[in-house]
């Protein structure tokens, strides 16, 4: 019992440890203090934003900058203060301070924080809005390198499923403001859902000879896109399809059971249009009538 | 059909001479090759999307985007996807879209020509109504007879204080003047937190008067995870003016599955679907590995839809900046439930693309597949993509 208690006293003791150093290990930095009550510009301590043109710049202060006004042992914890240099590639202080814009702009409200982190960084968001206001190119290579993978998680494996309700509905499933327009013009889903699928972007090679196996495990739903039937049975009867199960006993294996094709049709009557909605008259009205 | 379209080009070009218009948009041409041991043949393909807005009035804009194609010794086709004028108002609070548009909202669903009126009623209600009639089938430049052809829907959305809203939406078809489409649907969705998101779904035949589909569906995102499931029960589009309306029609049950991990600049997927039809049942699974060169992707199914194992890889990889070469290449082997014969098929791929300025790429491809039908089939794609304006 008395090992458990020194046990138990050594782990709490560890954690008051912890949090103190947590706690009076932050970097102490207020921009409230030094650019309201010292009136500072943001350039002096950050001066290489002026002329960095990339995110992969590191603009916060040196050791040395605060030095310029700070004695060293004033200066603590300089070394947990995090780098930035991986905020996007193609972004430009240079360009942005150029135009005239406002530091406050993109990080917003920063002269009235009180500590050095979370850093204030405009996110996607933040970046279209004002790009969509000004009208700036606001297209997804103004920002991102052909390089960067850009899939949001939300794009899992059943996302050509998945996103037809989260369209039709604008539901925002990521980020509070995110949806599809974020990333994609609305000529992005016409090249799928109405294009000429020529690099195979829609429906990849040999679609033609194994899109049966989706349309009757019901993947996806085809008739969202090709509303007509007509797009099913030009190119059915065009080419002959003639399903192999329509042998002898498909309509009745003994009278009036309706064989294998009365399962069939409960089973996926979508096969059953594919071929015979123009003819169906005929050839079902034969037997069920009109 | 050409002459008509590069007048109607030209008149638009040369609107800036009377007045101060901004375009954007972009060209498209493509050619594409191909030969099969019966036929080889070339088409061309030129696509343009062209938006030209006031310089000085930026709540208006015409926007269209169509191709014209020469497919072999065929006649020129046409296929003009959309082709409208938009306006909102200057508060931005209500809007009104004429001409041809591409509708997608609650149970409105295709390709339609007419007027779409939009408005957002205090903060949290949003409206539309739509009314004219469906595209051609084939998308050419002419209008259907309205007085035989119409279509009207209606969407409102309101969203509540607590992270949901509800999507309520109507819907009807006429064709040859009977009603062949005629749908309300309703949606419900939010989330919990900032992790689980929520969606409920159902839709209502109003010529049948049966449930045409229901969906559920639970979403959790958590930093680099995203997990979900799905129950769907749907019938088949069966339009009211088809002969397949005598039969009573059975709805598919349907559950899904699945996760994605992301570790790094690596992204992991699986998913399960089970399918159960009216006697039989399909399984399938789809697991991917990716980053962001590309793709590799695995799939098994079994039951009913047929059986099917495959593997297949999309590659993106970026050479330098201004060039990326792409490859894909699959291999399936199937037995379709129709058929019960052992299939294979392969296919392959590979292109360059690039872009020596940000508004131009230049991209060609060979596309080769093999399978049952065609032996040794070879294609090839040339484009060209020229972006102009903002």
């Amino acid at each position: 019992m008395k090992r458990y208690a020194v046990l138990l006293g050594i782990i709490i003791l560890s954690a008051l440890y912890a949090i103190d150093r947590y706690e009076n290990g932050a970097f102490q930095f207020t921009h409230k203090t030094h650019v309201i009550a010292e009136e500072l510009e943001c350039l002096d301590c950050h001066e290489p934003a002026e002329n960095s043109i990339t995110g992969k710049d590191n603009l916060m202060p040196s050791k040395e900058n605060c030095l310029d006004c700070h004695e060293n042992d004033e200066i603590e914890n300089y070394e947990l203060l995090p780098e930035v240099t991986a905020y996007s590639e193609k972004f430009s202080h240079q360009q942005h301070i150029a135009a005239n814009e406002d530091c406050e702009s993109c990080h917003s409200e920063v002269l009235q924080k009180e500590a050095a982190l979370p850093y204030i960084l405009p996110d996607m968001m933040d970046c279209m809005g004002c790009h969509t206001e000004k009208l700036v190119d606001n297209r997804c290579s103004t920002c991102h390198m052909p390089s960067d993978n850009l899939l949001p998680v939300s794009h899992t494996p059943a996302f050509i499923h998945n996103h037809s309700d989260i369209a039709r509905n604008e539901v925002k499933v990521m980020a509070a403001d995110m949806n599809c327009a974020t990333c994609h013009t609305r000529q992005f889903c016409q090249d799928c859902h109405e294009g000429d699928n020529l690099d195979r972007l829609t429906h990849p090679l040999n679609y033609e000879v194994t899109h049966a196996l989706e349309a009757q495990a019901k993947q996806a739903e085809c008739a969202v896109c090709h509303t007509e039937r007509q797009f099913c049975i030009e190119c059915h009867s065009e080419n002959n399809v003639m399903p192999h199960n329509h042998t002898v006993g498909w309509t009745n294996k003994f009278p009036n059971d309706g064989g294998r094709h009365k399962v069939e049709a409960l089973n996926d009557l979508d096969a059953c249009i594919a071929c015979h909605e123009q003819n169906a008259e005929l050839i079902c009205g034969s037997c069920h009538g009109n | 059909m050409r002459v008509s379209i590069a007048v109607f080009l030209v008149c638009i070009f040369s609107l800036p001479v009377f007045s101060q218009m901004r375009f954007s948009g972009f060209l498209q041409t493509s050619v594409y090759t191909f030969e099969t041991p019966t036929v080889a043949q070339g088409e061309f393909f030129q696509g343009v999307r062209l938006r030209a807005e006031p310089e000085k009035y930026r709540k208006a804009f015409f926007n269209t985007y169509f191709r014209v194609a020469k497919r072999g010794e065929a006649d020129w086709e046409e296929r003009v996807y959309n082709l409208y004028v938009d306006y909102k108002t200057s508060n931005s609070k209500f809007r009104i879209r004429a001409g041809r548009q591409f509708v997608y909202q609650g149970v409105i669903n295709g390709t339609l020509d007419g007027i779409l009126l939009g408005g957002n009623i205090g903060k949290s209600l949003k409206v539309k109504v739509f009314g004219g009639a469906p595209a051609p089938f084939g998308r050419e430049l002419k209008a259907l007879n309205i007085s035989d052809n119409t279509a009207l829907g209606a969407y409102a959305s309101y969203r509540f204080p607590w992270n949901c809203k509800l999507d309520v939406s109507y819907f009807q078809r006429k064709r040859d003047g009977n009603t062949n489409w005629h749908l309300v649907g309703g949606a419900f969705s939010g989330k919990v937190k900032s992790d689980w998101f929520y969606q409920f779904q159902i839709d209502h035949n109003l010529e049948s008067k049966k449930l045409q589909g229901v969906r559920a569906r639970l979403n959790y995102y958590h930093n680099h995870w995203a997990l979900w499931g799905e129950y769907n029960a749907q019938k088949p589009r069966v339009f009211e003016d088809s002969y397949f309306t005598i039969f009573q029609i059975e709805a598919y049950d349907q559950a899904r599955g699945g996760l994605t991990y992301q570790l790094n600049q690596y992204q992991f997927g699986l998913q399960y679907l089970y399918t159960n039809h009216y006697v039989n049942q399909t399984n399938q699974v789809i697991a991917t590995a990716g980053n962001r060169w590309g793709l590799l992707g695995f799939v098994l199914q079994e039951g009913y839809g047929g059986d099917n194992i495959g593997v297949y890889g999309d590659i993106r990889y970026l050479i330098i900046p201004q060039l990326t070469a792409k490859l894909y290449a699959s291999y399936y082997n199937f037995e379709r439930q129709t058929t019960v014969i052992s299939e294979d098929a392969t296919s392959f791929s590979a292109g360059l693309e690039w872009r020596p300025v940000d508004r131009l790429s230049l991209q060609a491809e060979v596309q080769q597949s093999n399978n049952s039908f065609y032996k040794d089939d070879w294609r090839g794609l040339f484009r060209l993509f020229f972006h102009f304006g903002k």
